[in-house]
């Protein structure tokens, strides 16, 4: 539906390429000789031009299959909204998994089932690699209740997450970084465990989170999900 | 409809069907006194069967029923998950008779199915509005740029594409000639093969991704060829305002086709009775069941996407081919669409037309979706479901700063707000419509329509235009009508 940058041809060359020093050159001149309407349009695409050569630097060039996954999951997986789980810094070889299982039935999500089942294993290896690298941002959208976090810090090390989620539950392996995750995502996931809807080989989680009643289930999500202790945590890639 | 969809292979129902159905609905009308009212409680007798069942609500499911009604069939039901009909059309009640929608919306030129409806249930239609400067917006920047409405993607790749879609028919794009070829690629392989600039990709990505709910990357080149073609093989009529998909708004919102439909229907229509469970479908009669109860019918019309059919076990299991298919239907678009509701529509007085893009931000689209009468301003949004926080409060203000800036402080000052994130609401959807990505329609098209057993498949995926659309739901609806007729004739005279 409707293009937004309307009009391109009769802005004339506003995007042409310059480089170096023209740039602010050229700047200077549009403001002067165009007026702000134009010079407005400059910066925005001086924008749009940053914004595309850092998105290459990311994820490879335009297009890229990961743009699929922005809508849901942020930008650079940094998701805002509490529902849909956080990518960015999970391990790699969590994130294939999780990939391949949504792709074979083992586990069942309809968006990520029917996204997963499409994908080739290249695809699939593409996502994971790129996901694992980007940068977890602080999950500063969720406020949490001071109480619950309280008795959540007290269940994660009760329950001995840290064995398997890391020290710092930054994850590792097949497990998932846990800090910082969205608190909807975490209680939904802890609840399907609990409810054997989600199933994982070793048997774990279905085991701590049946233990869990609904009430411990907030309390742990409200930990995790604080924005303090992802900002604590270092990302489990790139070592 | 148009000259160039006549070479869609399967368009609509043929003459033949249609004396056909002259006498379908003449024996089926002979045959439901008796049958017909038997339904009418809540507790359905062991061993009464109706004719037909219909599941699902929404546009296509209520077309359905409307036609079987209108034919003379009396022994019909509808059966509807959510306690409300319409599918994935949903109004927004801002008071005082004044809706602004959270689904599907917009109809234009060709979509004639819909236009016939919204006429004959007595529903108008008025323009969308476009008129005045589209604001565009990214890392804090802000331009201005004249827009009239159309599409501003270079012409001769436009021309180029609209040359291919001519081959590729709506109604069964699998049988184009170069239907491998163009499944083969993403759309965004397509485009990345003519060098654009960020510019021009923005462009042509942008109108992709509203239209099918993902970007380039992930679509079929096939089958946003195929969406083309619906178009009168323009670009600009899927993609644009003016004189395009997007032209006109429903008086009333989009969901009041659906419940004047229902209200005509009365006790029809069974809301909260979302099917679980489908037995006996090959032979009939078939059980279908429900929190409420089994209902037995000859014939069945699911008018749900496959997605949807996908969440209902099956007795015996479909055919393993029709299985695969509904488990891979792209389920993955669930759209979310807020509403700002402003006293004035203050823009307009600045010479905006509330049209903006963000880019690297929550706001994929915004536009102005005022009332018919401008008694109020709202300004409605696809955002990137994840890219907005979930809090509602913490959602209204990041938005009502972005359109500060885009349309000035006024905006600040929003008097309601509202959310709407089909991906978290309820599972009676799970996706706008369907970005169907490459490879998928050559391995899995040609089972998405031919009915199975005495199941007959609607929605607005299995249209022979303008599939995704509420007018392709329209279409379906007809078609299954009249399909389901047939069938329960063909088994009465046998």
């Amino acid at each position: 539906m409707m293009n937004p940058t309307t009009k391109s041809r009769s802005r004339g060359h506003w995007l042409v390429k310059l480089s170096g020093g023209l740039i602010l050159a050229a700047v200077v001149i549009a403001a002067l000789v165009y007026g702000p309407g134009l010079y407005n349009l400059f910066q925005l695409g001086k924008q749009l031009d940053q914004i595309s050569s850092e998105n290459a630097r990311l994820g490879g060039p335009w297009p890229r299959v990961s743009d699929a996954c922005i809508a849901c999951h942020g930008f650079q997986g940094n998701a805002r909204a509490q529902g849909y789980p956080r990518l960015a810094g999970q391990p790699e070889a969590y994130l294939k998994k999780q990939l391949k299982a949504f792709a074979s039935g083992e586990r069942s999500d309809p968006a990520m089932t029917s996204l997963a089942a499409n994908l080739s294993e290249s695809n699939i290896d593409g996502l994971a690699a790129f996901f694992a690298k980007m940068t977890p941002k602080a999950n500063t959208t969720f406020s949490a209740d001071a109480g619950r976090v309280a008795r959540g810090a007290e269940l994660v090390k009760s329950k001995g997450c840290v064995a398997c989620h890391g020290q710092q539950l930054e994850g590792k392996d097949l497990n998932p970084r846990l800090a910082g995750q969205g608190y909807d995502y975490l209680a939904d996931q802890l609840t399907r465990f609990k409810s054997g809807e989600r199933k994982d080989a070793s048997g774990a989680m279905p085991a701590i989170a049946a233990a869990l009643s609904q009430q411990e289930i907030e309390d742990v999500a409200s930990y995790l999900a604080r924005p303090e202790l992802a900002q604590s945590v270092p990302t489990s890639t790139g070592n | 409809m148009n000259k160039q969809n006549s070479s869609n292979a399967q368009v609509g129902i043929g003459r033949r069907q249609l004396l056909k159905l002259a006498g379908a609905s003449a024996a089926v009308t002979g045959t439901s006194v008796s049958t017909g009212r038997a339904f009418a409680g809540d507790a359905e007798g062991p061993g009464e069967i109706l004719d037909i069942v219909i599941i699902g609500g929404g546009l296509a499911g209520l077309t359905a029923a409307r036609d079987l009604k209108r034919a003379g069939c009396e022994s019909f039901m509808v059966l509807e998950a959510r306690d409300r009909v319409g599918g994935r059309t949903l109004n927004h009640d801002l008071g005082n008779g004044y809706f602004s929608e959270a689904g599907g919306q917009w109809i234009g030129p060709g979509q004639t199915a819909i236009a016939d409806l919204a006429r004959e249930l007595g529903v108008g239609t008025f323009p969308t509005y476009y008129q005045g400067k589209y604001v565009l917006l990214a890392n804090g920047a802000r331009a201005t740029v004249e827009s009239d409405g159309t599409m501003s993607t270079d012409p001769k790749l436009r021309h180029e594409l609209e040359e291919m879609a001519r081959t590729v028919p709506t109604a069964a794009p699998w049988t184009a000639p170069r239907a491998a070829e163009f499944d083969a690629m993403s759309y965004g392989d397509w485009l990345a093969s003519k060098n654009l600039s960020a510019e021009e990709q923005l462009n042509f990505s942008l109108p992709a991704q509203a239209t099918t709910g993902v970007p380039p990357s992930r679509l079929s080149l096939l089958h946003y060829l195929s969406l083309i073609n619906s178009a009168d093989n323009r670009h600009e009529r899927l993609e644009g305002i003016k004189g395009g998909a997007q032209e006109s708004r429903i008086s009333g919102g989009s969901q009041i086709l659906s419940i004047k439909m229902a209200e005509a229907l009365g006790d029809r229509v069974r809301l909260s009775s979302p099917v679980s469970r489908i037995e006996n479908w090959n032979d009939g009669p078939v059980a279908i069941h429900t929190p409420k109860g089994v209902i037995r019918a000859r014939s069945v019309i699911v008018a749900l996407s496959p997605s949807l059919c996908h969440q209902i076990a099956f007795e015996p299991q479909l055919p393993e081919k029709r299985r695969e298919m509904q488990r891979r239907f792209p389920a993955y678009a669930p759209m979310r669409k807020t509403a700002h509701v402003y006293k004035k529509a203050f823009w307009r007085d600045k010479g905006l037309s509330g049209l903006m893009t963000q880019l690297n931000g929550p706001i994929q689209w915004a536009y102005d979706n005022s009332p018919e009468d401008v008694s109020f301003g709202v300004i409605s949004a696809f955002i990137n479901n994840g890219a907005l926080p979930s809090d509602p409060k913490l959602a209204e203000a990041e938005l009502s700063q972005i359109y500060a800036q885009a349309l000035g402080d006024e905006a600040l000052h929003p008097i309601a707000f509202y959310d709407h994130d089909w991906g978290k609401v309820d599972r009676w959807s799970l996706s706008c419509t369907a970005p169907i990505p490459p490879g998928f329609l050559t391995q899995y098209g040609d089972v998405l329509k031919p009915p199975i057993g005495q199941l007959i498949w609607a929605g607005t995926e299995t249209a022979d235009i303008w599939i995704t659309t509420m007018d392709g739901a329209i279409r379906s609806g007809h078609k299954a009508a009249l399909q389901a007729l047939q069938a329960v004739a063909t088994k009465r005279t046998a």
